[in-house]
């Protein structure tokens, strides 16, 4: 793994104690890391992308602590969010014998039930609509789009980043926009419907 | 004692090339974090629901004196149960944006197809889960008791979540193989 020279906060808290929890770690639990070679199987399997390919120092920060202190705080969000909504969230407070409720992002496939009477064609339709999603990337694809795309994803050259910068965002295929956001207006229409 | 040397040598360099001298490109975008919070959603729905599991009783009969328990003579029980139920709508919300985020910026394209074919699973069995949980409370409604009680439970602690935990793997590993994407 190539790494720059250049001394960075995450390299002064690498030099801060590894030695000793390195030893500890090491002993810790001796049948994963000394007796078994299962360690050494999965470093091998890994190939984790190097980011330090193709670019200047600048372009970089490190992973720690700076990206970690920023998972922690998105963490704490998330955790506050969930408290507001454990609070405010318009759910009824029984934990039994609740009225029926439709949550809002099934509210699309209720409405749909109810328009569509015969069940198979229901079904049909549900499936078909899955399918078309999972499958997404493979139907739109674009070999121009493609080339650029895998050289930018490997750092190879500048050039070819600048290049895949043009049109990478989905307002760039008018035609794929048009597709996507007539859908998307179509679902909050259909859960509008009166049925 | 050599084997405890390179394995001790094993365990520095994976800290070391994971955390400590990680480097990472900067000026990543906030929006890039919709992932990571679908996946810290998810940890609480486990963690409540590993915590549900040790009450609930998945029977027709006694799911709703079960469920009553919880949230009336376990301390917090009420909390736990209500976080677990306003819970999944926080998730679908977070996996709605990440995936959206993922849209419109054209991030499926070569070579992540196959982290979107991944994803897409990932939120089928999310609302499915729900659907799964949705039954379970709503079984003692009995309007809905046409599938077994304990079938639906299986699949709502077993069955689904192992395969989101699969799917979950194969979701990560390929992220860090092709790495975040750039704007550039
Ligand atoms: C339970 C649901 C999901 C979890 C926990 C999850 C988690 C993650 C995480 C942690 C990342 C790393 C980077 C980031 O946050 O952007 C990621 C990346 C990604 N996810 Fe998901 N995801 C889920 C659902 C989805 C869905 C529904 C899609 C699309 C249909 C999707 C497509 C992708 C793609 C294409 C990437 C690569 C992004 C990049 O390279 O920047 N994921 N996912
Ligand atoms: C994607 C993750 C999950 C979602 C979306 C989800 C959703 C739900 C929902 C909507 C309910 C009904 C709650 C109610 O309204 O009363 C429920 C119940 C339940 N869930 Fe989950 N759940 C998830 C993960 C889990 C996991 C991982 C476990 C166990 C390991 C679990 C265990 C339970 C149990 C035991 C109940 C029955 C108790 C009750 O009805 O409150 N859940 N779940």
């Amino acid at each position: 793994m190539a790494m720059l020279d250049t001394p960075c906060r995450g390299e002064a808290f690498a030099s801060l104690d590894v030695n000793t929890y390195m030893t500890i770690l090491a002993n810790a639990s001796p049948l994963l890391f000394q007796k078994t070679k299962l360690l050494s199987l999965v470093v091998r399997f890994d190939n984790m992308k190097d980011y330090t390919k193709g670019k200047s120092p600048e372009m970089l920060e490190p992973f720690f602590p700076n990206e970690l202190s920023r998972h922690i705080i998105v963490s704490c969000f998330l955790v506050i969010l969930e408290m507001g909504a454990v609070i405010f969230f318009p759910l009824s407070w029984k934990a039994i014998d609740r009225p029926d409720h439709i949550p809002w992002f099934l509210l699309p496939v209720y409405k749909l039930h109810k328009l569509v009477h015969n069940e198979v064609l229901f079904i049909f339709v549900l499936v078909l609509s899955a399918l078309l999603f999972v499958s997404w990337p493979f139907l739109v694809r674009d070999k121009k789009w493609n080339v650029s795309s895998f050289h930018n994803a490997e750092g190879k050259n500048g050039s070819y980043a600048k290049h895949s910068k043009e049109r990478c965002n989905l307002w760039h295929r008018p035609v794929l926009f048009a597709i996507v956001i007539s859908t998307i207006i179509s679902l909050i229409t259909l859960c509008f419907i009166k049925t | 004692m050599t084997n405890e040397i390179e394995s001790q040598g094993i365990v520095r360099e994976l800290i070391e090339t994971n955390i400590t001298r990680r480097l990472i490109p900067r000026g990543l975008s906030w929006f890039g974090c919709m992932g990571g919070l679908s996946l810290v959603a998810f940890m609480i729905q486990l963690g409540t629901g590993v915590f549900l599991m040790f009450y609930f009783i998945p029977s027709a009969t006694e799911a709703v004196a079960s469920i009553q328990k919880v949230s009336h003579s376990v301390p917090y029980g009420w909390l736990v149960h209500r976080i677990h139920a306003v819970g999944p709508h926080v998730m679908i919300a977070m996996v709605l944006s990440h995936m959206l985020r993922i849209l419109f910026k054209g991030i499926y394209r070569h070579p992540r197809e196959l982290h979107w074919v991944s994803g897409a699973c990932l939120l089928i069995l999310t609302l499915v889960m729900y659907y799964t949980g949705y039954l379970l409370s709503a079984g003692n409604h009995s309007s809905h008791s046409f599938i077994p009680v304990t079938f639906v439970y299986a699949l709502h602690i077993a069955g689904i979540p192992l395969a989101m935990g699969l799917f979950m793997g194969i979701h990560f590993f390929m992220v860090r193989s092709t790495g975040i994407y750039e704007p550039l």
